[in-house]
This record gives C-alpha cells, sequence and structure tokens, in this order.
C-alpha cells in the first residue's frame, strides 16, 4: 500500500497543465495533498506562494477545486449554490453577486440560475460546478476529469469553457484526465504518473514526438525495390518490408509524403493502398505505463460514490 | 468562522423548509403523542364516570395525579414536558445524517477545502438541528396550551420562568445535536 511515493513537479503561472496516469497511480492522492485534503508526510509543496502543509488556510483562499463527484448541492439553486461558495471564501456579496452573473453567463445558465439544481441536466451541473469553483477567483484551478460521463457535445463545450478561462482570464489550470484526446487538444503541458513516480512530462507534442514520427504503411504493386529509397529518407526509423508492404516510422511524414509519391511514380510503380498513422498520446500512456490492467483497491465508499455519481449526471 | 457558520446552516434549513413531508412530520408526531398519549395514557381515565353516593371521585383523580404526576394539574401538563424533550432528543439524533451524505456526494470535500475553520462544519448541523428542534417545541408548547384541558401553567408563571423553560431546551437540543453530529462524523467513516 503506497499512496503516491516520490513525486515532483512544477506548474507554471497561466499554465494549463495535465496530470495523466491510469487508475490507482497517485492522482487523486496528489490532489488531495495540493487541496489540503490529505496530509504530505514528507517533502513539501508550495502553491502561490504558501506551504501546503504550513499554511492550509492561504492555500484554501488561493486555490479552487472542481471535484470529480457532482459536488453541487440538488435542493440549491444555482444561483444559492453559487452564493454558498462566496461566502465560504468570504467574497463580498455585492462581488459576489456580480461575479456570478458574469459566470452564469460564461457557461450560458443564466436561464436556469434560479431552478434548483435537481432540476439540471448533468452537463448543466458539472457546468454550474466548474463556475461555483471559480467564485473567489482563484490563481489555480484543480479540476478532477472534469468531462466525466459527458456526452461529446457537452465535453466540446466544456472544453470551450475550459480553454477560455486559461486564455481570456489567464488562469492556471491543474487537470486530470483519462480522456487523452483532451490532455492533448488543452493543456500545454502534461506529467504522466505511475506507480506513485512521474515517468514523463512535456508538452504533448514533444511527447508524441518521442515516439519517433508517424508510422506510414505503403502497399505497392509488385513491390519494387524501395527499400534504398526509403533508407535514404532523413530520420527514418524501423523500415520493414513484407511482400509488397513496407512499413516506416517517419518524422514529419506529411511533407514528405510528396516526394515519395513522386519517386513511385518516376520508377513507374503504382501505391495500391497507404495507411498513415500520427503518434497519438494514448500511444505515448501505453508505451509509459505499459498495458497491464490496474486492480486498485477501492473501498465500499468509492463504489457508492461511483454509484451516486452515475446516478446523478443522468 | 461566522461567516462560514451562518452560511452552512441557513443551507441546511433552506434545505429542509423546501421538503414539506419533513417539516410536517417534524410537528405532526408530536401532535400525534400529546393528542394520542395525552388520551389513551390518561391514569385519571381509569375512575370510572359514575356518581356513588359519598364518594367525590374527583377528589381521587386529583390525588391520583398528586401522588403520580408530582402535582400536575391534569396528565396533559405533566406529559407535556416530556414530549417536549423527546422531540429535542429525537430531532437531534438526525443532526449528524447530512453530514453522511454530504461525504457521500463528495460535498464535504468542498466545504473541507474551502478556507473556512472546520468547526463550522460541525458547528452549522448543530446549529440548524436546535433551529429544527426549538421551532417544533415552540409549536408543541403553544398547541399544548390551546387544547381543551391542556397544559395548564403554574399559577405566577412568568416571563422569566418562560426564558427559563426553552433555556433548558435550547441546552437539550445543543447538547443532544453535538453528541450525534460527533457520531455521525464516525459512522461516515
Amino acid at each position: 500500500m503506497k499512496a503516491v511515493n516520490d513525486i515532483s513537479f512544477s506548474v507554471n503561472e497561466g499554465e494549463l497543465f495535465g496530470f495523466l496516469g491510469p487508475n490507482g497511480a497517485g492522482k487523486t492522492t496528489t490532489i488531495k495533498m495540493l487541496t489540503t485534503l490529505a496530509s504530505i508526510t514528507q517533502g513539501r509543496a508550495t502553491i502561490a506562494g504558501h506551504d501546503v502543509s504550513k499554511n492550509p488556510d492561504a492555500v484554501r483562499k488561493s486555490i479552487g477545486i472542481v471535484q470529480q463527484d457532482l459536488t453541487v448541492d440538488d435542493e440549491l439553486t444555482g444561483t444559492e449554490n453559487i452564493m454558498l461558495a462566496a461566502s465560504l471564501y468570504h467574497v463580498p456579496r455585492a462581488a459576489a453577486k456580480k461575479r456570478a452573473e458574469e459566470l452564469l453567463g460564461l457557461v450560458e445558465l443564466k436561464d436556469a440560475a434560479s431552478r434548483l439544481v435537481r432540476t439540471y441536466s448533468g452537463g448543466m451541473r458539472k457546468r454550474l460546478q466548474l463556475i461555483v469553483g471559480l467564485i473567489h477567483q482563484p490563481r489555480l484551478l484543480f479540476l478532477d476529469e472534469p468531462t466525466l460521463g459527458l456526452d461529446i457535445q457537452t465535453r466540446t463545450v466544456m472544453w470551450d469553457h475550459i480553454k477560455a478561462l486559461n486564455k481570456e482570464q489567464k488562469m492556471t489550470i491543474f487537470m486530470t484526465t483519462h480522456y487523452l484526446e483532451e490532455a492533448d487538444s488543452l493543456c500545454d503541458r502534461i506529467a504522466i504518473i505511475d506507480h506513485g513516480k512521474i515517468e514523463v512530462s512535456g508538452s504533448p507534442q514533444e511527447l508524441k514526438a518521442k515516439l519517433g514520427g508517424e508510422v506510414l504503411e505503403l502497399d505497392v504493386a509488385d513491390g519494387g525495390n524501395l527499400l534504398g529509397f526509403f533508407s535514404s529518407l532523413p530520420g527514418v526509423k524501423d523500415l520493414k518490408q513484407k511482400g509488397t508492404t513496407y512499413r516506416i516510422k517517419l518524422p514529419g511524414a506529411e511533407t514528405a509524403l510528396p516526394g515519395i509519391f513522386e519517386e513511385v511514380s518516376r520508377r513507374g510503380l503504382k501505391i495500391g493502398r497507404i495507411s498513415f498513422d500520427k503518434p497519438s498520446l494514448d500511444q505515448v500512456f501505453l508505451e509509459v505505463t505499459g498495458r497491464s490492467l490496474r486492480d486498485a483497491e477501492a473501498g465500499s465508499e468509492d463504489s457508492m460514490k461511483a454509484r451516486f455519481t452515475g446516478m446523478r449526471s443522468r | 468562522m461566522l461567516a462560514g457558520t451562518m452560511a452552512l446552516t441557513v443551507r441546511e434549513l433552506k434545505k429542509w423548509i423546501r421538503t414539506p413531508p419533513l417539516v410536517f412530520t417534524a410537528l405532526f408526531q408530536p401532535l400525534v403523542w400529546l393528542a394520542l398519549f395525552g388520551n389513551a395514557f390518561n391514569p385519571t381515565n381509569l375512575v370510572p364516570n359514575i356518581s356513588i353516593p359519598g364518594v367525590n371521585l374527583d377528589t381521587i383523580r386529583q390525588s391520583i395525579l398528586t401522588q403520580t404526576f408530582g402535582g400536575a394539574p391534569n396528565y396533559i401538563t405533566y406529559l407535556t414536558g416530556g414530549i417536549l424533550c423527546l422531540i429535542l432528543i429525537f430531532n437531534a439524533a438526525f443532526s449528524g445524517m447530512s453530514i453522511v451524505f454530504d461525504r457521500r456526494f463528495s460535498i464535504l470535500n468542498a466545504l473541507l477545502a474551502a478556507p473556512i475553520p472546520r468547526t463550522s462544519i460541525f458547528l452549522s448541523r448543530v446549529l440548524s438541528s436546535v433551529v429544527k428542534g426549538m421551532i417544533q417545541a415552540i409549536v408543541i408548547f403553544g398547541l399544548a396550551l390551546v387544547i381543551p384541558n391542556g397544559l395548564r401553567l403554574a399559577p405566577g408563571f412568568n416571563g422569566l420562568d418562560l426564558l427559563g423553560v426553552f433555556s433548558v431546551m435550547f441546552l437539550l437540543a445543543f447538547g443532544f445535536a453535538s453528541m450525534f453530529t460527533a457520531i455521525s462524523i464516525r459512522i461516515a467513516k
């Protein structure tokens, strides 16, 4: 039983940072430690200049948290949920009202603001939850799986909101997600954690580039002998021929393709089929964390929560 | 401390008021006790309503009350004190339930991560329970006064006495609510 072990990372101001890892890798515990919900037994964490262990109250004031579970209150209206958070974060009433209006407009919930949250759809609750975490204009926002269980339309809308928060309001965001295409399109920088260690970190582009480029597969009618030509391409890796099929790993394949076409037709050969795989963050993730499934221990409370979350997000 | 406690207490009470069945049962149940038990268990009813020459049955009824119920003028007067205490204790027993649910929905985590003293989370449950209990108690106290042959106050009962009665009820509610809320924190773990 080790809940996280030895990690070290920093998030720059204004950055959208993605924190990825398989289930049970230590993501949630890390967030709990950073948000003062779990104590740090060894080492140190600093948020907005405040030590998490020594000055938890200052840290709490400077962060906003949007949890994975739906934490908005069903029996209160949208506005009441926001105003409750405002009083918990010591935002003066007048200022809170103004900001609430603004935020409700941002996530297009103005019309539903005075309705009980019980009547909201899952996507509306998630959007409300997002702005509830923003009422005190935190310097750092924690998003724990912000799009879990949402349909693709709502997810796209959430992405736009998250992007807008980061780019327009200059908010630093720390998010976890299991959707790697989400991390790819949103995050400036990501870190992958597994077994309580940060395995890799960098921008999605950097990490994908490390995989060694696009995978190109060409079926050339009657084969020909293109091995020599392919190996002369700059940066080529893993060149293979199987019957009439060539398979190469090639960085910058997009710009190299026209040249390949020209060469093939110059030799009077015909391409029968071509496939082109861009390296994805999924591949990076699997390469780093392996393919074995994690059967992390989950308490009865977790399964209960999962059930409730499922119920409530309908 | 105060702002957080107030906000959370108001939240609890809002949720309570918005669930009419809860408010209804809170008031209906003690009323049933008062009306039903007040009649059914009344021992002076055991004395038959007949007239026996030379025997004053009212004196017998009165002496039953004097002997068993500390000289209360009627059975309801004796019973009301007990019912008020029961309301407060019963009500307090549910004071911690909202913490259990908040934990299940992870709302508690959101509260724990807010820059408020954690005492205010606890205190808000206690206070909202006290408010609920006191509202019930006041209503039942009033009803007991107006029902026929109901609560009769001792001669010379004044405002100060009333304050005394309600202070005792407040302390009772506060004490039990604190105890049950503390227990519920443990349950949830």
